[in-house]
This record gives C-alpha cells, sequence and structure tokens, in this order.
C-alpha cells in the first residue's frame, strides 16, 4: 500500500494505492489519524488507485469519519464499481460523502 | 394470475359448488317423490305431485341447456370447461329428464296406459346417478377426505335404501288389494292416513334392518316372508356398511395430524435410542411443536415443490403475506424481481437460544429475519454487540467481501427467518441489475447499525 497526500489548506487530500485490507489498514489508519490530529477537519480520500477495500478498510474509514464529526466531514472519490458497490449495498454510502472526481469532492 | 382471472376462477367453483347442490338435492327429492307416489298410488298428493313436475321442468331445462351448450362448444371448436355440474351422465340426460308417463298417457290413454306409465315414472330414478356423480365431483373439487361428505353420503344410501324398503313393504300389502292375512290388515291399519302407514312400514323396516325386530309386526304371508327375507340380509348388509364408513371415517379424522406427530414421535425414539440428553430433547419436542402451530407441521418449500412456479409465486405471496412487509427488499422489489426473490428464499425457522449463522463461518447468502429477535455475539465477549429483529437482515458484506463471519447471530426466541443462498444472490444480481438499487435502499435504512458493528470489528 503506497499512501501519498497533498495538502490544500484546511483539507487534505489522500491517495490509496493498492489493496486496503487486514495486513495495509494498520498503516492507512495512522496516516489518517495523523492527519486528523493535525487539524484537517477535511479528509478527501482518492480511490481512484485502490483495487480493493476489506471490512478491515471499512473500519478504518468508518473510525476516521467518527473522529472528524462533528465539525470535520470525511469524502470518498474514484472508487470503482466494485468498491462502490460494497459501499452502497452496505449502507455506507450514506454515511461517507461519496464523488465522482476530486474537483466534485471540492465543491461537494 | 391477474385479478380478473382469480375472480373468474371463484365464480365459477362457486357457482358450479352451487349448483352441484342444487342437482343433488333435486335429483334426491325425485328419487323420494317417485318411489313414495309409486307405492301410495291410489291416495294422490297434490304437493308431492307438483313438487315432482317442477323438478322434471328443471331436469328438462337443464338438458335442453346442455345440448344447447355442447353444440356451441362443436362449432367452435373448444374445449368443454371440466367440472360444470350435470345434474346426471350424458347417456342417461334424456331418460331422467323426459316425463316418459305424461308422453304415454297422452298418446295412449286409458287404463293399461296409467298403468304402463306408473312404471315409466320410475325412470326418473336414474336421476340417481347424478347424485352420486355429484357427490363424487364434490370430492374430488372440493372437500377431499372431508368428513362431513362422507357422512352425507352415507345418511343419504342409509335413508334411501329405508326408503325404498318401506315403499315395497307397504306394496306387498297393498299390491293384492290389503289381503285379510297382510300385515297391514291385522295391524288394522287399512285406511289411515298415508303418513301413518308410511311410518308403521318404516318403523317395521327400522326394527328389522337394524336387527332390534320387537316382533309387534311380522310377516303372514309368502310374499310377505320371502320380503322379510330380504329386508333382513339388505339390513345386514347395511348395517356393516354403516359399520365400515364409521370406522373409516375415525381412522382419516385428522390424517395430517397424525402424520405429523408420528414423524415426531419416530425421531424422539431414534434420539432416545441413540441416547440425546434430555435437553435436547426437549428442543427437539419444541421445535415441532412450533413447526404444527405456526405451520402445520409443513415447511413451505416442500409443500411447494410440485407446483409451477407461476403457481408457486402465488401461493407463497398468500402465505408470507405477514412475513413479507417485514422484509425491506421485498418493501422496494418490483414485481418481476419480487416474484424472482420469492421462488429463491429458502424459508428456516430457527428454536430460541440456537445459532442463525456462527462466528468464523464462510458467507452463505443473505438472511432476513421475519420475525422473532436475535442478538449478535462475539466469542471474546458476553456482551451482546447488537440486537436484531423483524426487518433486519444481515450476510450481504461477508458475502460481497468474501469474508468470514465476525461474529453469531443467536436467536433469542422462535426466529423465523429467509436465507438468499449466495448462489441464488450472484443469479439474480446477473440478470435483475435492480436488485442494487434495492438492496441499497433497504441498506440505507440500517447504516447506523452496520456501522457501529463494523467499527466494533464485526461483519456479518
Amino acid at each position: 500500500m503506497n499512501i501519498t497526500s497533498e495538502t490544500n489548506g484546511e483539507a487534505v487530500v489522500v491517495r490509496l494505492e493498492g489493496s486496503l485490507d487486514t495486513t495495509t489498514a494498520p498503516t492507512v489508519q495512522e496516516a489518517l489519524d495523523g492527519f486528523v490530529e493535525e487539524g484537517h477537519s477535511l479528509v478527501i480520500i482518492d480511490f481512484g488507485p485502490t483495487d480493493f477495500v476489506s471490512s478491515a478498510g471499512l473500519r478504518i474509514l468508518l473510525a476516521t469519519a467518527k473522529k472528524l464529526r462533528p465539525s470535520g466531514e470525511l469524502k470518498l472519490f474514484g472508487l470503482n464499481p466494485s468498491v462502490l458497490e460494497v459501499f452502497e449495498m452496505s449502507g455506507f454510502s450514506t454515511i461517507f460523502a461519496i464523488f465522482d472526481d476530486e474537483a466534485a469532492a471540492f465543491a461537494g | 394470475m391477474t385479478a380478473d382471472a382469480e375472480a373468474n376462477v371463484r365464480l365459477r367453483s362457486r357457482r358450479t359448488f352451487l349448483e352441484e347442490n342444487i342437482w343433488i338435492t333435486l335429483g334426491l327429492l325425485t328419487a323420494f317423490l317417485v318411489t313414495f307416489e309409486f307405492a301410495f298410488v291410489h291416495a294422490p298428493q297434490l304437493g308431492t305431485s307438483i313438487l315432482l313436475y317442477s323438478v322434471d321442468l328443471a331436469f328438462l331445462i337443464s338438458a335442453w341447456r346442455r345440448r344447447q351448450e355442447n353444440q356451441g362448444v362443436e362449432t367452435s371448436g373448444q374445449a368443454v370447461a371440466d367440472g360444470s355440474a350435470r345434474p346426471f351422465g350424458s347417456a342417461f340426460s334424456w331418460l331422467g329428464s323426459i316425463p316418459f308417463d305424461i308422453v304415454f298417457l297422452g298418446v295412449v290413454g286409458g287404463p293399461w296406459g296409467i298403468s304402463v306409465a306408473l312404471w315409466l315414472r320410475l325412470l326418473r330414478l336414474v336421476r340417481l346417478g347424478g347424485v352420486f356423480g355429484g357427490l363424487r365431483r364434490l370430492e374430488r373439487h372440493w372437500f377431499t377426505n372431508s368428513a362431513a361428505l362422507r357422512i352425507g353420503r352415507l345418511l343419504i344410501v342409509v335413508a334411501l335404501v329405508l326408503h325404498l324398503l318401506t315403499c315395497i313393504w307397504y306394496l306387498t300389502a297393498y299390491a293384492n288389494d290389503f289381503p285379510t292375512d297382510s300385515w297391514l290388515t291385522i295391524e288394522g291399519a287399512v285406511g289411515q292416513s298415508t303418513g301413518d302407514v308410511y311410518l308403521l312400514s318404516l318403523y317395521w323396516v327400522v326394527t328389522t334392518t337394524t336387527t332390534v325386530g320387537f316382533g309387534d309386526i311380522v310377516p303372514n304371508n309368502t310374499q310377505e316372508y320371502m320380503f322379510a327375507l330380504f329386508v333382513m340380509i339388505i339390513g345386514a348388509s347395511l348395517f356393516a356398511y354403516v359399520i365400515a364408513t364409521s370406522a373409516s371415517l375415525v381412522s382419516a379424522l385428522n390424517l395430517s395430524k397424525v402424520a405429523f406427530w408420528n414423524r415426531v414421535e419416530t425421531v424422539e425414539s431414534y434420539l432416545r435410542s441413540r441416547r440425546v440428553s434430555d435437553d435436547v430433547n426437549i428442543e427437539v419436542r419444541s421445535y415441532y411443536e412450533y413447526l404444527w402451530d405456526r405451520h402445520r407441521g409443513i415447511g413451505e418449500h416442500s409443500l411447494l415443490g410440485d407446483l409451477p412456479p407461476s403457481l408457486r409465486v402465488d401461493v407463497l405471496s398468500e402465505l408470507l403475506r405477514d412475513l413479507l412487509p417485514n422484509v425491506p427488499l421485498f418493501r422496494y422489489a418490483p414485481d418481476a424481481l419480487r416474484n424472482e426473490l420469492l421462488v429463491s428464499l429458502e424459508p428456516l425457522v430457527i428454536p430460541p437460544d440456537n445459532y442463525v449463522v456462527r462466528e468464523g463461518e464462510v458467507a452463505d447468502g443473505i438472511y432476513f429475519i421475519a420475525a422473532g429477535s436475535a442478538d449478535v455475539i462475539t466469542s471474546d465477549s458476553l456482551e451482546t454487540k447488537a440486537h436484531l429483529g423483524a426487518g433486519d437482515y444481515f450476510g450481504d458484506l461477508t458475502l460481497m467481501l468474501g469474508e468470514r463471519r465476525g461474529g453469531s447471530v443467536r436467536a433469542n426466541e422462535f426466529v423465523e427467518a429467509f436465507r438468499l443462498k449466495a448462489s441464488d444472490f450472484e443469479r439474480i444480481r446477473g440478470s435483475y441489475p435492480e436488485l442494487r438499487e434495492v438492496l441499497t435502499k433497504a441498506a440505507n435504512e440500517k447504516s447506523e447499525s452496520v456501522a457501529h458493528l463494523v467499527l466494533e470489528g464485526i461483519i456479518l
């Protein structure tokens, strides 16, 4: 898992490359926790380069969303169809704001 | 089946049911009246004659209408609808409905004509064939194995036989113009009202057929002796018929209940022989009790295996009408998808304290709870992680993510659930893209509780 980030004021865009599963989840969680602790109120995750999200991945996303609340927000974009299906059919598309691309995520 | 077609079937079956009953009643009325008038011909009753000829008219109109219908069917080439009421078999159709006696009297007339006409009246007895045919159709279409219908048939047969014997017993005296040694003369009943004489004759027939034989009325001449012998033999047969029918009625009572509890008994005796603990035995017993109370011992799917898919959907929708509204999937699914799900869902009954699914299991399908409640628990904690009730469902996440279950679901009480097996889920997802939308809508309702579980590291 390769994690890259780009800070844009209050917001931070995180790119996750590879699979978000049990083995990589702790590293991602650490990185996301770091951004929350740094005071970023808007965390945007680019799922474009992400192949797969396991339940461990869902868990850290939910945990981050919870930590950001109520003042901050977690946004996702670029989800591939199978990952999007998991989010939709699990009902998590109501918990996370999901967008098509980065521009929409910033605007939304 | 469309609503119109359903209404048609209902109307048709109700009408034919009513018709069958009317023709059975009229056929029986004919049999009683014709024989009564034949025996008591010297004392004509205006009422019975009017009644008899009215029934004749009904049969004549029916035979005529039937002929018209058949002609119509032949010309249009359509099949004759099954189950429509027929007062009697087509071969005897005209024989039973035309009042030959009146026709004969009109043509021939005179004393000789009257005597032949009297016998021709008896031709109406062919309507009895229609009575028993009607009873057979009632049993086939409406009352399979019905005790009431069989009792009804028994009473009809007994009443008819007793009535016929009564008429003949009276005739033994009347046909010879009441000789001094006839039973009627000895009883001093000559000249009494028709009702009294009929009753007296019936009294002798009943005491003889039931083998009571008080001996107050006895045969006195050759003819009477011969007939008495005949009645005794008939009486014994009638008696045997009544006993046999009653015995078979008792053994056929609650046939399905007996079969179900016999199966339970077999299971219990097997468990006992294998020394299974009492606790398990009690659980098994309570499961069967629930199955009987709620489902009359029948699993919906085993019952419906015989039916074609379209009929299965109709029956299942009715059977599950209380449960389906609780399952969110059905609330949102369009009709075609709903029907596909209906025939694919596997109904489950989970007894209290039993597991619906267990932690560590590989995903095998999505579970929908329709009634009852269950808890989500994990092996590492005694705490209940979540409470599931009617309308909740789970199993979708493990299925989509291809992971093992992170927790168990244990029933608190009897839980009625449906399982959509993994293979069916994949199949339906492939052929019905709308399933995704439906599941999304349903999932939105439960997102908070699922999120809570996922945060705890539990996926189901």
